[in-house]
């Protein structure tokens, strides 16, 4: 599903910003089951990642012609569309983290990663982040793909949530400098 | 929140936006400062490029077939599209079953293509639903330890500048080896302009749902032709030798007339009429 490239991906998405309605439905063939993959290890709940889907989609769907090649890879803009909006689901006080489906809940960690995959932005990022001590390397990726809470990661990671959130920073000021140098 | 909001502050908040480790109220005010502030908007922008690629490394996850059949009826200009193929073929198998038996052969003729428009509409539902969102994982926070151990096997080769660091480490020049060849090997891939791209690999993405929208019209419509073909053969094989028909396929059977009352009649008739031109 994932086979489409950038550029095609971003074609596609030229169209739908031209009100193309066909290449809506390609661009969802060959984007949704990746940012479902995205949503669903935020919400553990197929229902509600169903429902950002839905609103996501909705979402590039309209606003397609915003979409800038130069600021974005358009995987890269969708995602954050989706993932956006799944973690504001996620941190609303009435889902109950408990409600989970407990076969997703377990799911909560990045996928192998083909090598063909591997990016240039990618491959910037993750030499950025393999500079990191390998505790914090693994607390920046559990937050990044399970978006959790500060709370709920540094419960995970077994610290107290004032060093994780130090931690945290430390490791984004660090990266930062390192993207940027 | 302090009162003063200092560029740090504000970039560590719209990192962690972009992370997702904020909890609720911070979060709230977060989307709050998106929604007036451009230079937070910036930020926020500049961090989910950042972290943007991320997502490569996510497994994918088919969703149900029926999350597109939710989205569809709200695009404008695919509401009808997908209903009207199946009520094509559904007319023509109608069409066809008003000769009831007797159209046995020319529906033989005319299947082959509403099964092809069948094909066509089918093809994207199984590949959809062949993954029923369903992942069993073992123990949560060792299956994650698993993944970023491998992945920090990953790491160190795409951390090789960790070297010539001292020099002022561009990240370009560094990892020369053969990951770095091959990535660069695909990239150029992408790049190639947009013509080609039919020709080239997608077929898998780009064609199928074409042929939903596209080719099931087209296959549609030949099936029409074919049976209009099939229906002019027969009439006129009713008008030109209807003898030489196998009794199933003449008129009167096909359109259910009087059944055999003038089954002798075609075969006196002949000899009379050179009698009347005498």
């Amino acid at each position: 599903m994932s086979t489409s490239t950038p550029v095609e991906i971003s074609l596609m998405l030229a169209s739908v910003a031209n009100g193309d309605a066909g290449a809506f439905e390609r661009l969802y063939q060959a984007t949704s089951a990746k940012i479902y993959g995205v949503v669903l290890r935020i919400l553990r709940r197929h229902d509600l990642a169903a429902d950002v889907m839905e609103e996501a989609y909705l979402h590039i769907w309209k606003t397609a012609g915003k979409f800038d090649p130069a600021l974005a890879s358009p995987m890269g803009w969708m995602v954050a569309i989706a993932r956006t909006r799944a973690i504001d689901l996620a941190r609303r006080p009435d889902i109950v983290a408990s409600d989970a489906d407990p076969e997703i809940a377990d799911n909560e960690s990045p996928g192998t990663l083909s090598r063909r995959e591997l990016t240039e932005e990618l491959k910037r990022l993750l030499t950025c982040i393999g500079r990191l001590e390998p505790d914090r390397q693994r607390m920046l990726l559990l937050a990044y793909y399970g978006a959790f809470a500060r709370e709920e990661l540094a419960g995970k990671l077994d610290i107290p949530v004032n060093l994780l959130k130090a931690s945290l920073r430390r490791s984004l000021f660090e990266i930062e400098q390192c993207l940027t140098s | 929140m302090p009162d003063v909001v200092s560029n740090d502050e504000l970039n560590a908040l719209a990192a962690e936006y972009v992370l997702g480790t904020l909890d609720y109220e911070e979060r709230k005010g977060a989307s709050a400062l998106l929604e007036v502030d451009p230079t937070f908007r910036g930020i926020v922008r500049i961090w989910e490029r950042r972290f943007g690629e991320l997502h490569l490394m996510v497994e994918s996850v088919e969703p149900d077939p029926q999350l597109w059949a939710r989205i569809r009826p709200k695009v404008p200009g695919l509401e009808q599209v997908p209903p009207a193929i199946p009520s094509a073929a559904d007319a023509l198998a109608a069409a066809i079953s008003i000769f009831n038996a007797p159209a046995a052969p020319a529906a033989e003729t005319a299947a082959p293509e509403p099964k092809a428009a069948e094909a066509t509409t089918g093809a994207t539902a199984p590949a959809a639903s062949e993954a029923p969102p369903a992942e069993s994982k073992p123990d949560a926070i060792a299956e994650t330890e698993l993944k970023l151990a491998e992945l920090a096997a990953l790491l160190p080769v795409a951390g090789a500048p960790e070297v010539p660091q001292g020099a002022a480490a561009q990240p370009e020049q560094v990892p020369e080896d053969s990951l770095h060849a091959r990535a660069a090997e695909e990239i150029p891939r992408g790049f190639v302009p947009p013509l080609p791209m039919s020709t080239r690999g997608a077929p898998l993405v780009v064609e199928k749902p074409a042929a939903r929208t596209g080719r099931g019209w087209m296959a549609a419509t030949l099936a029409m032709g074919l049976v209009a073909v099939v229906l002019a053969g027969l009439i006129s094989a009713w008008r030109f030798f209807p003898d030489r028909l196998p009794a199933q396929l003449r008129a009167y059977s096909v359109l259910n007339l009087s059944p055999p009352p003038p089954p002798p009649p075609p075969q006196k008739a002949r000899p009379k009429l050179p009698a009347f031109d005498e």
